[in-house]
């Protein structure tokens, strides 16, 4: 019953995706950013669809099942107010700027807000470095969760793969609407069937409140905080959220909304979606301990799938791996899509033609990078150890702490490309220094204190910004009056 | 109370907000309220206000110049410069 459910899901994603061909106009713009004509309603669902990945659904269970309902305090509410926040203040303005002068790419925009190439190749490089990673553990998360809820009848490499084939049909033949349309389907299926599942599973127990009174019982710890989480980490995990800022797949979105006011219901309805999605899992993780309670960490992982097989009909666990395909999926397209956009206008346009490249030109070359990253990503992900998984918080907390740029880029008329670059440089050195001490002691905080690297790194990539900048030339007035013009 | 103030007070609304996100006075209470571990309800409640401030930021404090009528697709710079 799985198989049939997960097969037909995956034949309505293509569908959607071939649907959304029809309005293609053979263009780079159209391919990478849909003409800038995307309306509120697929904007909500992309953005969301985007950021939300198989972890909301699975992972926030597997910490749920060990550090009880603090995950949501950590993880949800601090980017339910945090991430709608940079889309005001970040999102909308890079919105307006790249409309106005006809940006594609995050690059595209640093690159000419401080008149440098250099700078531009070497965010580049940083860009790509950390989502090359992020999704080489979306690929095989894909993997591992089909393989789990199909109990061993997909295996891992055959899950990994049918997720890249079916992400590579639609995102390769319409570029950006058809993940926005895809996106927005996704993310419908994933909330809907988190909510399925979590009803259906707390009826079976008897109601939340017999369920949670049983944990109350069991094991009490998970519903508080107390030494789970320390006052320190809450504060400072406050600024994981700010990687939106930075990530290229959120950066193209923005670009792809019709006007400025199709942000607004976005940002008044995301702290809703993420309440509406991580509540379902945290709680599920919680009262999972109950029925299994001596599950490893990777074992927690799956603790979802678990109580899903011991309460509900398998036709809910073919849906919950509909969901969770959804997930991995609709995060996937638009960083592939991403990636593409930036070999193709930052790379092979820029330096190879010199700006001078026709539309079908640029949609052929999207195309033929999105082709040749998916099948790069998929052999990575056959050859690499599990392991990675450790990398996603490390992913996350590079982007963050990049936020001065676009911070600088968009507020500091007085920053410079110095500036720019010794805040970039300092987080590349620092990121590395603490990867490796992260690597060796998972859930690392400086010196014990609960206090995350990412709020330190992005301490001093915020300094070497400013401090370099005041130190170096100020930036062109002609340069300021394009980015600035109000002033 | 001139607009000026207002979006002053929307603003520290925000900046309240990501304060009392730290509830440090919750932090070992095991009560159930409304059917939900009052740790998690508060911050249940804390996406609640997060949407009512981010609805007032949107109406006080709306960064850009209003737009009377949606932009006729593929009329930005870029295109407007291809041949």
């Amino acid at each position: 019953m799985i198989i049939p459910i997960i097969f037909v899901y995956l034949a309505l994603v293509i569908l959607v995706g071939s649907l959304s061909h029809r309005l293609f106009r053979g263009t780079g713009e159209d391919y990478f950013v849909a003409t800038r004509s995307i309306g509120p309603f697929i904007l909500l669902m992309s953005l969301f669809g985007t950021n939300m990945t198989a972890f909301a659904l699975l992972g926030a269970s597997g910490e749920a099942y060990h550090e009880g309902i603090g995950v949501f305090s950590l993880m949800a509410s601090s980017s339910a107010l945090i991430i709608p926040s940079v889309f005001f203040f970040v999102g909308t303005r890079l919105w307006a700027i790249g409309k106005r002068e006809g940006y594609i790419t995050q690059v595209q925009y640093f690159r000419a807000r401080w008149g440098s190439d250099r700078l531009g190749l070497l965010l580049f490089v940083v860009l790509v470095g950390l989502v090359v990673p992020y999704l080489l553990i979306g690929v095989m998360a894909g993997g591992v969760t089909l393989n789990q809820v199909t109990d061993g009848q997909i295996p891992e490499w055959l899950g990994g793969l049918i997720i890249c084939l079916v992400v590579l049909t639609y995102v390769s033949t319409s570029g950006l609407r058809a993940t926005a349309w895809v996106n927005t389907f996704q993310t419908l299926v994933f909330m809907i069937l988190g909510a399925v599942a979590f009803v259906v599973i707390t009826r079976k127990l008897g109601g939340l409140s017999q369920g949670l009174e049983r944990v109350m019982e069991t094991h009490p710890e998970l519903l508080i905080r107390g030494e789970h989480i320390k006052p320190l980490q809450l504060l400072t995990y406050t600024c994981i959220p700010l990687s939106v800022g930075m990530f290229p797949h959120m950066f193209m979105h923005w670009l792809s909304a019709r006007r400025a006011e199709a942000f607004r219901f976005p940002l008044k309805v995301y702290p809703l979606c993420i309440a509406a999605v991580w509540v379902p899992s945290v709680l599920l993780g919680v009262l999972g301990r109950v029925d299994f309670p001596d599950l490893t960490v990777a074992e927690a992982n799956s603790v979802l799938v678990k109580m899903i097989a011991l309460h509900s009909p398998e036709i809910v666990a073919g849906l919950l791996a509909a969901g969770v395909l959804a997930a991995v999926m609709s995060s996937l397209d638009s960083q592939f899509l991403s990636l593409g956009s930036m070999f193709t206008e930052d790379i092979v346009r820029h330096y190879g033609f010199h700006d001078r490249m026709s539309e079908q030109a640029q949609v052929r070359a999207g195309r033929l990078f999105v082709v040749g990253l998916v099948a790069v990503i998929y052999l990575l992900s056959l050859v690499t150890d599990r392991s990675i998984f450790k990398l996603a918080v490390w992913s996350f907390t590079g982007f963050a702490s990049l936020f001065p740029v676009v911070a600088a880029a968009l507020f500091w008329k007085r920053s410079t490309k110095y500036g720019a670059c010794a805040s970039i440089l300092s987080v590349v050195v620092l990121w590395i220094y603490f990867f490796r001490l992260g690597w060796e002691s998972p859930g690392y905080t400086l010196g014990g204190t609960g206090v995350m690297p990412v709020a330190f790194i992005l301490g001093v990539s915020a300094l070497s910004m400013i401090v370099v900048s005041l130190l170096t030339q100020p930036p062109r007035k002609s340069v300021l009056r394009k980015f600035f013009p109000s002033s | 109370m001139g607009n000026a103030s207002i979006r002053r007070l929307v603003y520290a609304a925000l900046l309240l907000a990501y304060l009392l996100h730290n509830d440090l006075w919750l932090w070992n209470d095991s009560r159930i309220m409304l059917g939900l571990p009052v740790g998690l309800l508060y911050h249940v409640g804390f996406c609640a206000a997060a949407s009512v401030i981010l609805t007032l930021l949107i109406r006080f404090c709306w960064p850009l110049p209003q737009q009377s009528s949606p932009a006729a697709p593929g009329t930005s710079h870029k295109d407007e410069a291809q041949p």
